[in-house]
């Protein structure tokens, strides 16, 4: 049972991560593929707070709480806590762009926006 | 000896201006904004040279917010400027500078915005260059590619910027994830960010599955900013519809900061691991070489001139990726050197064909054929370009390649000098006949006119070409020249490249703020001088391109029969068919390409 | 490719890379064991040193203050861009609300809805304020508080239509908002560096930690953050209404 806890978190990690990837390749609608493309950007938010994370510790904030108590890594929590907002944008974008090529092609099937040829 | 400017202006300054710039778009006043935003271009690129001056002795380490090392371990974030980091940094400004001048009063649709996202394209590729922490280097990265796909897909009423915009977004935007979640396994291992300090903290255990993994991941997700085989596919989509001051930064400078992301976290962060890893180079090797030749093919077999350049970028990629991959100082100046002319001549080229875009309305081959003879000037910058890309001495691009070369049969690998004398023939064979299709009207070369994808760029009369159009296209080939023939240049570079490979160096200076002495010139560095015999193959290629054209434009129908007899035709398109515009396709190659490298990796380094 | 060859591509790499992720995992110390010097360090010079208690808010504005710089205009530029490829083409027009208009088969407005609705947002908004100012002491800060106020207007959409929205929260307002908010981040650190000293180094008077003047600068960085994901993510689902809403091809349709 220890060694599922221990491993379980990665595991989830990487199985976030394939089965996003997984989605996006099979993906038959732009708006589909681009939840997908955020469900990969979710393994990497449970990959670096499971790295970062101590068995017993307390949260980061320090509020009546004795100095040299141990906490857990405030570091990846930055890292996440920035990534988190900034992916809506990002996904914003690429919608506003399947928005556009939607109302341009007709579809939003990534097959049948037409190919370019050189 | 000036004193070297905070290295935090050349970022914060262009970020300020890019926020006062959409501030001001709500009484937008298109000539100001242009005008800031070359002015802020060209003050960067100042700072950039200054820097550049200033580090040349020690690197300039500078820690954001005061937070230099405690108790010997880094808190804070750091900038660790060093020649080539400065040296790239500038040519990205310059060419920012170049495509703001190229498009100063046209591209009115989005009034100041288009200005504001360049600027912050500007701030992300410089700090890209400068910086020497791990997840730095992934924010900026990743602020390149929004910026990037932003500008790509501007022109929203067309497909076919939509389409580019799209596959360039998607597929840069995983590289992106893997990149982190390689950030992710060195943190768990080491607790560090700073490229310096996760380099010693990870030399501590013996190089095992994290270690590989993590170079992995970390590298492809750079490698498919770099357009390396097989993460190649998005860049002619995204090259042939953006803006063509787009184009410029996207083919002179964005494709190189890919690979100089996997050069600076290897010699910082791996190479203490590593060492000189032989099996290493052989995979970069096979990879750069397939990259250079399926680069150019597909670049001789293209019609359309936007998507001609960027098939031949993906081809100079590959070469760039071979040059650093022989791992040793030589190699490495001798791509720095290249990177510098190819970004000043491919530029030129990107502009030569958008001012044949605003003149004639389309830049599809068929439909161009010696129309373009009201233009001399820019004929003969275009035919000019394609020699300096066929390898003609002394262009920088003929010194880079030369220098590759040298390296190369130093390490004994001199195969490598044929595969780049065949792409350079390709690549610079097709540029070549379209200057002369274009250009002379000669050959009787027949093409069926392509479906047209996207619309005329810019307003406004079409009778004459602007200067402002001209001149950065003049400036740039000629900056492209001058890399090869300026003195001295080559042998700085040659130091500059052996300071970046001494990871000891390195982590000295940004660890403990001990600069290091001079390194004594080592014999294997050489002097920044090619050997005659390459000199003779880079002119020998350029001559090889020049008649690979002529043949093309005259003989065309009997090479194809040579070629169907030779079965040729089938693979070809093969290839060609697998650039299918369908992003799911491109990430599953991704993904493929990403396994297949990891699993030789493995193999490679266990 | 044909979607089974797709796939077959994809299944062969992805079992490869699911192969190559469990053997890098596992180079990982067990979960729950990390135990790095670089977070410790910085647990216990945060109070000390800046007043902050909590630690995630002085990560990411004072200690790693330079990656948020990056991180925030990764936000400012998604936003241009949304507004950049969502604007009104050429043959498009920008009609009335399609969701107000006479005659839509939707039902109307409930006045209960809009007097909740209203009641909600406000709440909504000062909570939102709170979270933003209280970042220096608690879990909170400018992302957080900021996501929470663009909540606001969404709500205050679904309760009152668009129109009270764009009176509201007009377009060029939160344009103007999302600027100025991503420049006075920077403009804190080249204040610091006017000052002689280095760039986005926490100058000002650093309070009583667990108040809300802790931190120096850091409550400073807090508003403009804030400033700037509340007036940009509120941008960013403004263009989508607009889009869906209002923005339709000219001539019907």
């Amino acid at each position: 049972m220890n060694q599922l806890i221990t491993w379980l978190p990665f595991g989830v990690a990487a199985w976030l991560f394939m089965a996003g990837l997984y989605g996006i390749v099979t993906s038959r609608h732009l708006v589909h593929l681009i939840v997908c493309l955020s469900v990969v950007q979710s393994s990497t938010y449970v990959l670096l707070l499971a790295v970062g994370y101590r068995t017993g510790a307390l949260a980061p904030v320090l509020v009546d709480v004795p100095a040299g108590t141990p906490t857990v890594d405030p570091i990846v929590q930055a890292l996440c806590l920035t990534d988190v907002v900034v992916e809506v944008t990002v996904m914003a974008v690429l919608l506003a762009l399947a928005v556009q090529a939607h109302k341009r092609f007709g579809t939003a099937d990534p097959a049948r926006l037409r190919p370019q040829r050189g | 000896m000036p004193v070297a400017p905070s290295p935090s202006l050349p970022v914060a300054v262009p970020l300020v201006v890019a926020a006062a710039l959409v501030v001001g778009n709500v009484r937008p006043h298109r000539r100001l904004a242009d005008g800031v935003a070359i002015a802020c271009a060209l003050a960067v690129t100042a700072l950039c040279v200054l820097l550049l001056v200033g580090s040349l002795r020690a690197p300039i380490v500078y820690w954001f917010g005061g937070w230099a090392p405690r108790q010997g371990i880094p808190i804070g974030v750091d900038f660790a400027v060093d020649p080539l980091g400065a040296g790239l940094a500038s040519l990205s400004s310059l060419l920012v500078s170049a495509a703001m001048l190229f498009s100063w009063r046209y591209f009115t649709e989005i009034g100041q915005l288009y200005a504001a996202l360049m600027m912050v394209f500007l701030a992300a590729m410089v700090a890209f260059c400068l910086t020497g922490d791990l997840f730095d280097l992934f924010v900026f990265f990743e602020l390149m590619g929004v910026a990037g796909f932003a500008l790509a897909g501007y022109e929203i009423e067309e497909p076919g910027p939509l389409q580019g915009a799209i596959n360039f977004g998607v597929t840069n935007t995983v590289g992106g994830f893997m990149t982190l979640t390689g950030i992710g396994l060195l943190y768990g291992r080491t607790g560090a960010l700073n490229l310096a300090e996760i380099g010693r903290a990870l030399a501590r255990h013996p190089p095992d599955g994290l270690l590989v993994v993590s170079l992995l991941l970390v590298s492809c997700g750079f490698l498919v900013k770099a357009a390396v085989v097989p993460f190649h596919f998005w860049l002619p989509d995204a090259h042939a519809v953006a803006p063509t001051p787009v184009c410029i930064l996207f083919s002179g400078v964005m494709v190189e900061l890919g690979l100089y992301g996997v050069w600076r976290v290897y010699w910082t962060v791996f190479a203490p691991s590593l060492g000189q890893a032989r099996t290493l180079t052989g995979l970069l090797l096979a990879v750069g070489c397939l990259t250079s030749l399926v680069g150019a093919v597909e670049c001789f077999l293209q019609q359309h001139l936007k998507r001609l350049l960027a098939f031949s970028t993906i081809s100079h990629a590959g070469m760039f990726l071979v040059g650093t991959a022989l791992l040793s100082p030589a190699g490495l100046a001798g791509t720095a050197v290249y990177v510098a002319g190819h970004g000043g001549v491919k530029a030129s080229l990107f502009l030569c064909v958008g001012i044949l875009m605003h003149r004639f309305r389309t830049i599809d081959a068929a439909r161009l054929k010696g129309r373009g003879a009201r233009l001399p000037l820019v004929g003969g910058l275009f035919a000019l370009g394609g020699l300096a890309l066929g390898g003609l001495p002394p262009f920088g691009t003929a010194l880079g390649k030369e220098l590759i070369e040298d390296a190369s049969a130093r390490a004994h690998l001199g195969g490598i000098a044929a595969v780049l004398t065949v792409a350079t023939v390709l690549t610079g064979a097709a540029v070549l006949r379209e200057a002369g299709h274009v250009f002379l009207g000669i050959g009787r070369l027949q093409r069926r006119p392509l479906h047209e994808i996207q619309g005329p760029e810019t307003g406004g009369p079409r009778g004459r070409t602007p200067p402002v159009m001209v001149v950065p296209a003049v400036g740039l080939l000629a900056a492209g020249l001058a890399v090869g023939v300026l003195p001295g240049f080559a042998a700085g570079v040659e130091a500059a490249a052996l300071r970046f490979v001494d990871s000891g160096a390195y982590a000295a200076a940004v660890l403990q703020g001990v600069s290091p002495p001079a390194p004594a010139a080592a014999p294997t560095a050489g002097t920044g001088v090619p050997e005659p015999g390459t000199v003779v193959l880079s002119g020998a290629s350029a001559a090889g391109a020049v008649l690979l054209a002529l043949l093309s434009l005259y003989a065309a129908p009997p090479l194809r029969r040579l070629w169907r007899g030779l079965r040729g035709v089938r693979f070809v398109g093969w290839l060609r068919r697998l650039q299918s515009g369908d992003v799911t396709d491109y990430v599953a190659w991704l993904v493929l390409g990403t396994a297949i490298y990891g699993v030789v990796l493995a193999l490679a380094l266990r | 490719m044909t979607p089974r060859q797709r796939l077959l591509a994809f299944l062969l790499g992805g079992m490869g890379l699911a192969g190559l992720l469990a053997w890098g995992m596992a180079g990982l110390p067990g979960f729950g064991s990390h135990r790095a010097a670089y977070g410790q360090l910085v647990t216990r010079l945060s109070v000390p040193l800046r007043n902050t208690t909590d630690v995630v808010t002085a990560v990411n504005l004072d200690f790693r203050g330079f990656d948020t710089i990056g991180e925030e205009f990764i936000l400012f530029c998604s936003i241009t861009a949304t507004a950049v490829l969502l604007r009104r083409q050429t043959r498009e027009i920008v009609g009335a609300p399609r969701d107000q208009r006479p005659g839509r088969r939707s039902p109307g407005r409930d006045d209960g809805v809009l007097v909740l609705g209203t009641a909600l947002g406000a709440l909504v908004v000062c909570f939102g304020l709170y979270v933003v100012g209280h970042g220096q002491l608690t879990p909170g800060g400018g992302f957080q508080g900021g996501a929470i106020l663009a909540g606001g207007v969404a709500l205050l959409y679904l309760a009152s239509g668009l129109r009270a929205v764009e009176r509201a929260a007009p377009e060029w307002l939160l344009e103007i908002g999302e600027a100025v908010g991503a420049g006075s981040f920077v403009a804190v650190g080249l204040a610091s560096l006017a000052a002689g000293a280095a760039f986005l180094q926490n100058l000002l008077p650093l309070g009583t930690p667990g108040t809300i003047t802790a931190g120096g600068a850091l409550g400073l960085i807090n508003g403009a953050v804030g400033l700037e994901v509340a007036a940009g993510t509120s941008l960013v689902v403004y263009l989508f209404l607009v889009q869906l809403l209002r923005i339709e091809a000219a001539g019907g349709g």
